[in-house]
Formats: structure tokens, C-alpha cells, sequence
């Protein structure tokens, strides 16, 4: 045998060799019925199903897992989720909607030719008297007369026409605030390429403002819970929910507060509540760091104040703020007392239902 | 004619009274009806769609249908001509009065919602009782948005110069390429716009995901979806995840096949008080709540804890081939392989 034939004949059985290694297994879905189903008992038998012997040891198995264990886990998970009270909820560098709540999400729009463009807006409601900066991004494609609309999306009235020049690849459009803005509105970009007109679009929304946050008042300790009492300038009178975010004086995300409460016009008082639970959390995390110069310094930012709908025919009103966060000064959470917080009834219906799922009665 | 008649008529008689979830009465919420964008039905058509969109599985199932049409705005007239009367109708049968199951299908999750966040304060200021709702199923949830929606609107109102792609997905989604003068609740279905619709209700109602990971339109629609969608929304959306992100699976742990591996791309933070339960990759956006079996289904959260990555690293001893080999593992909803997702989730409450 030459050298040539001897290579051959070695890469025929290598070939060989890998052709078996790679030749494929039934898939997961082919595989006959799994074993141990503790959810038989509940279901007729499968006549349909092919009691077939497989010619080879699966290279995949299945692992059942019934509908009462997976409700199992849930209520487990629910379960947790009602250890701490309505009012707060816990929060992480993670919880990115939470955090940022007012974000606006970018999207690509794909034109021909493998090109697109996308609109992007700092946020997504914009508050009087702040103007609406948006931006227009091309890629793999020349405009030209780019043009900038607003308009009243439940009406469409056009509210503002104005060209945008561009900068850097980008046309950023700067909209001073009109008082007839309130509610949703289109950003609406057209545009000239390649001989033809083309128009891209967006939804924001932009609030006139019905209540402004002015200060926070000193701190109070009522039995489980660090009191914020948030001081609200109301314009119009209505059932208000605020949620703010409470950071500890580093930064640290901590809690999510909420609030609600009836409020008249003029200045009025919204308490926000912060837990023990949550305090004691973080002043654990924080008592282990050597470099920790004010452990129980709170800051209070990310404001949502809402004056909630109160019909189908009314929508919801937002509130702003003089200020995008409040230094709330030391609290000791240690003068807090230990109750732990009551689930209400319906949450704990909720609970049993999913528990009952569990036990499959 | 005849057809129509008869679903006329069952769409105005009263449904099945002895429906029950768990023992709690059953309220549906439908999706998105293409069809309507250009038809637009008026009340009683609404109330005939209704019912022929539940018709196939949970139609005989149910106490109470909130039927709304597709060329409205939710915050519009769905909410004050179709929402308010049911939640009036609700209330004031009682119902809920000791607590009921809401059902929903694609957008019906961003309505329920809707309807979590205002429907005690409505009720209440009408002088009516507010609903206990106990929990939530939401099949192929759109509450996070569908790009597609964005696209589409766009694809409506834009020009000559959109990827022809992307118009001939649009058009196998919607039946037809949307016109401006069309595009109704597709404007509540953006994705900003819909996680920016009553994005946190304070209430702890538990919202019990059903989510699929199959195309009924040959994957046209897929490029335009980010992650493993169903061929109309995201995973970010199904799944209920607090980010509109590329996912590939509602789990960290678990693939949407089942396969238990890490999943690098699935989501880890949700919306508050949404669980994942049921996932599949045989599933489509709409064979979620139908009577047709179509696959295996896996569980989202695993009894097993996975986490510890040496534990996905399965060894398989094979006789035939006489040495080990590493074997994927799948974890199985027992059951799915005789029963539809809807059917498996019907059968677990009763």
C-alpha cells in the first residue's frame, strides 16, 4: 500500500468513526411516555401515544414534573412575595424597570436595502415645562429635508412642523413645551432617500402637571415603619398614588415605596412607608462594608405621582417634582419595632387557591 | 348564514354557570382580531367575534366574556363601552363576589392589566363593589408590547423605502398590509406604549404565564421579534419579563424545549407578580389556548434545583456504544403528551 492509499484509508475510517459518533438520536419529542406521572391519576389513559422500544440508549432522558408540583413552586414564590407588605417592595440594581421607570424603548426600523432607522427619546412622558428632545439615527442610508412632527395621537391634529438639521449622523429635534399638550402624541420623522419620501413614527406622551411634590418632612418612626411624609402641591383634587424609589445615601437601590391617599387641592401631606424588613436588609448588607460612613442615610428619588382615573371616562393625571431626588437625613432603623406585616384576606385567598393547585384537590 | 346565526345566538345566551377555575367562576379576556382593523364590528359583531374566538376550547368554560374591538383604544372606547359595562355586570351579579379567575389571550393580558389597576377605584366610585380576582391565566401574554405592533404602525403611515420583509410579515400577521386609517389598538400594542399602560398595579393578584415559542406564519414574523417568540410576541412579553430584552426562555435554568441547561439569554427579572408556569416550543402564539395538542410542554420553574451547574453536566452510561457519553436532560410536563397547554391547565384546576 502506498502512502497515498494508506492516508485514504485512514481518513475513510476516521470518517467512518465520526459518522457513527454524530449519527442522530430521537429527538426529545419521539421519546416514549415518561415514567412516574403523578398527574396519571387525574387523566385518561393515552391510547394514541406509540409504545415504542427504542433500538439505542437515549442520548436525552425526561424528567416529569407534574402541574401540582409546578403550582407548588408558584405558591412558593407567592407565598414569599407576601412577607412583605404592600407598600414596599424590595428592590435591586436589577430591577431595571422599576429603577427607570420612564424609560423609553428604542426600535429599529428596517428600510431596504439592508438599511434602518430608529427614533429615541431621553423618556417616554415628558412633563411641562420640559421640552421634547427626540432624535432621528439613521444607518446604511443618506436623508435629506428631514422634518420633525408632533401630533395629537387620539385626534391627530398637528401641533408642531419643523426641519431638523443634522449633526454627527444624527437629527435631534428640540421641542419647546405648548400648553395644549397633554396626553399622547406621534413623533413623527419624514424624510427624503433614494428619490423617495418616507416617514417613520413613535408614541410619547407628554403630562401637564396636576400636583408637584415641594419637600419631605422630617422623618417618623410609627411602630414597624420609617414614615416619609411627602409634601404635595394638588391642583386638582382626586385619589393620588405616589411611588418613589429609596436609595440608601451611597446609591444602593433598597425599596420601592407606594402610597395612595385622597387628596384636596392646595398643600397636602402623602405618606410614603418604608418597613423594618427592608432597613434591617440593608443595614446588614451595609454594617458588613469597612467603608461605610452613614449607614442608615437615605435618599428618596424616582417619583411617580399619579391622580389615578376614577372612570373609564377619565384618564390618569401625572404630578412632577421640584426636585428629581430628597436627601431624607439619618434614621436608626433599630427604633422600629419587629411586627411582621399582615397579608390581607384576598391575598391570602390567593395563596390558598395556588396551594390548592398544588395539592391537585 | 346558519353559522352565523348560531354563534349569534350563543353569543348572547348565557354561558355555561357551573364554569369554575379552582371552584372560582371564569372571565376571558381575547386578543388582538386582525380582521376587525378594517371591518370594524359594531357591539353585537363584537359580541359575536367574542365568542368565536374562545369557541374551540374555553368558550363552555367560562361565566362572563369581556369582548372589545380591535380598532379602538383601550384607554378609549374599549375601556368606557365594552370594559366598564362587564365590570358593572360583574359587580353587580356578584360574580366576583368571592372571587373569580380572569382567562386572557395575547392582548387580553395588557387589558387585564388595565383592568387590575383601575377596576376597584371605578367600581368603588360608582358606588358598586370591587371585583376579588384571585388569579390570572394568560395565554401568549402581550402585556410587554409586540414590535410588530411598532412595525406595523409604521409600515401603515410610512413609505415606500420600509423593508419588504418586514411589510410581507405584516401582512401575513394581519391578513392584509394596515393602512393609516386602520391601525386601532395596534398603537396600545407598541411596545413603550404598552409597558407604559398601568405598568404596576398595587394589587397581588398573581398572574400565571402560558407561553409558546412556535410560528404559524413560517417564521416570517421571527427576524422582527427579539428572542424565541411565537411568532407574534417576544418572550419578554410572554413571559411577563420586567425588560424589553432578546430572551430565549422564561427561565434561567430551563430551555424553552425543556432542556435543562443555563440559559444565558432567559429572563431572570418579571413584571411584579408574574410567574412563568408552562412553555413550549410547539406551541404558536394562538395553538396556546386551543384544544389541539401540538407538542410537549416543559414548566418554567423546575422542582429540581438546577442552579448548580455540575448537576447539568448528565452523564449516560450506553451499553451500545459501551462508554459514557454526556445526556441532555428535558424536563416534561407530565401529561403534554395527550393534552393541549390549555387543556393541561384546565384539567390541573378541576
Amino acid at each position: 500500500m502506498n502512502q497515498k492509499s494508506w492516508l485514504l484509508a485512514v481518513l475513510v475510517a476516521l470518517l467512518a468513526l465520526t459518522s457513527w459518533w454524530l449519527w442522530p438520536v430521537d429527538p426529545p419529542t419521539q421519546r416514549p411516555s415518561v415514567a412516574n406521572q403523578p398527574m396519571a391519576a387525574a387523566v385518561t389513559p393515552n391510547t394514541e401515544a406509540p409504545a415504542v422500544t427504542p433500538s439505542v440508549q437515549p442520548t436525552s432522558e425526561q424528567l416529569p414534573q407534574s402541574m401540582q408540583q409546578s403550582f407548588s413552586l408558584v405558591a412558593a414564590a407567592y407565598a414569599d412575595e407576601l412577607l412583605v407588605p404592600d407598600y414596599v417592595r424590595p428592590l435591586t440594581a436589577a430591577d431595571s424597570q422599576l429603577l427607570a421607570p420612564n424609560q423609553f424603548i428604542t426600535q429599529q426600523i428596517p428600510l431596504e436595502g439592508g438599511a434602518s432607522v430608529s427614533i429615541q427619546a431621553d423618556k417616554y412622558r415628558f412633563s411641562a415645562p420640559e421640552p421634547v428632545v427626540v432624535r432621528l439615527v439613521a444607518q446604511r442610508i443618506e436623508l435629506s429635508q428631514v422634518q420633525v412632527l408632533l401630533k395629537n395621537e387620539l385626534s391627530g391634529e398637528l401641533l408642531v412642523s419643523e426641519a431638523v438639521a443634522e449633526n454627527a449622523g444624527v437629527y435631534t429635534a428640540t421641542l419647546p413645551s405648548e400648553k395644549e399638550w397633554d396626553g399622547p402624541l406621534i413623533i413623527e420623522f419624514q424624510f427624503s432617500s433614494q428619490g423617495q419620501q418616507q416617514s417613520v413614527q413613535t408614541g410619547i406622551e407628554y403630562s401637564q402637571p396636576v400636583a408637584t411634590i415641594t419637600a419631605v418632612k422630617s422623618l417618623v418612626a410609627r411602630q414597624s415603619d420609617m414614615v416619609i411624609p411627602v409634601q404635595i402641591k394638588v391642583e386638582l383634587a382626586g385619589s393620588y398614588r405616589l411611588r418613589a424609589n429609596l436609595l440608601t445615601a451611597a446609591g444602593q437601590p433598597l425599596a420601592q415605596l407606594t402610597g395612595s391617599a385622597e387628596l384636596a387641592t392646595g398643600s397636602q401631606t402623602l405618606e410614603l412607608k418604608a418597613h423594618k424588613i427592608v432597613l434591617q436588609q440593608i443595614a446588614e448588607t451595609e454594617s458588613a462594608s469597612e467603608d461605610n460612613a452613614q449607614p442608615n442615610h437615605y435618599l428618596l428619588t424616582t417619583f411617580q405621582l399619579e391622580r389615578r382615573s376614577p372612570s373609564p371616562f377619565e384618564p390618569t393625571r401625572y404630578g412632577d417634582s421640584v426636585q428629581p431626588e430628597f436627601e431624607l437625613g439619618d434614621f436608626d432603623p433599630a427604633q422600629l419595632t419587629d411586627s411582621l406585616p399582615e397579608p390581607s384576606a384576598e391575598d391570602l385567598q390567593r395563596l390558598e387557591f395556588l396551594q390548592k393547585m398544588a395539592s391537585g384537590s | 348564514m346558519k353559522m352565523t346565526a348560531m354563534l349569534l345566538a350563543a353569543a348572547f345566551c348565557s354561558l355555561n354557570v357551573s364554569a369554575a377555575v379552582g371552584g372560582y367562576p371564569v372571565v376571558l379576556i381575547h386578543g388582538l382580531q386582525p380582521d376587525n382593523l378594517k371591518s370594524k364590528p359594531n357591539a353585537a359583531q363584537v359580541k359575536v367575534n367574542g365568542q368565536a374566538y374562545w369557541q374551540e376550547y374555553w368558550a363552555s368554560r367560562a361565566d362572563l366574556r369581556i369582548d372589545w374591538p380591535s380598532q379602538e383604544r383601550i384607554r378609549g372606547k374599549i375601556a368606557s363601552d365594552y370594559i366598564w359595562p362587564q365590570l358593572k355586570k360583574l359587580s353587580a351579579d356578584g360574580t366576583c363576589a368571592r372571587g373569580c379567575i380572569f382567562v386572557n389571550h395575547s392582548t387580553g393580558d395588557l387589558i387585564t392589566r388595565y383592568i387590575i389597576d383601575n377596576q376597584a377605584l371605578w367600581l368603588k366610585n360608582a358606588g358598586l363593589t370591587p371585583l376579588n380576582i384571585v388569579a390570572t391565566f394568560d395565554f401568549s401574554g402581550a402585556g410587554g408590547g409586540s414590535e410588530l405592533a411598532d412595525l406595523a404602525v409604521n409600515v401603515a403611515t410610512g413609505g415606500g423605502l420600509i423593508d419588504a420583509a418586514l411589510k410581507f410579515a405584516v401582512s401575513l400577521w394581519l391578513g392584509e398590509t394596515p393602512s393609516a386609517a386602520n391601525v386601532g389598538v395596534l398603537h396600545d400594542l407598541r411596545v413603550n406604549t404598552a409597558r407604559q399602560l398601568a405598568p404596576q398595579p398595587q394589587s397581588k393578584i398573581p398572574r400565571l404565564r402560558f407561553v409558546g415559542g412556535a410560528s404559524d406564519y413560517l417564521g416570517a414574523t421571527s427576524p422582527f421579534l427579539p428572542g424565541d417568540d411565537d411568532g407574534v410576541v417576544a418572550p419578554h412579553s410572554s413571559c411577563g419579563a420586567s425588560q424589553a430584552a432578546s430572551f430565549e426562555s422564561c427561565s434561567a435554568s430551563v430551555d424553552l424545549d425543556g432542556k435543562l441547561a443555563s440559559q444565558s439569554a432567559g429572563v431572570r427579572n418579571f413584571m411584579p407578580y408574574h410567574y412563568p408556569m408552562l412553555m413550549s416550543d410547539s406551541y404558536s402564539h394562538n395553538a396556546t389556548i386551543g384544544q389541539a395538542r401540538k407538542g410537549l410542554v416543559t414548566a418554567a420553574r423546575s422542582q429540581v434545583n438546577y442552579l448548580d451547574q455540575r448537576s447539568l453536566s448528565f452523564n449516560t452510561y450506553q451499553e451500545n456504544r459501551g462508554w459514557w457519553v454526556f445526556s441532555n436532560k428535558y424536563q416534561v410536563v407530565t401529561g403534554s403528551d395527550r393534552f393541549s397547554m390549555t387543556d393541561l391547565v384546565f384539567r390541573a384546576a378541576n
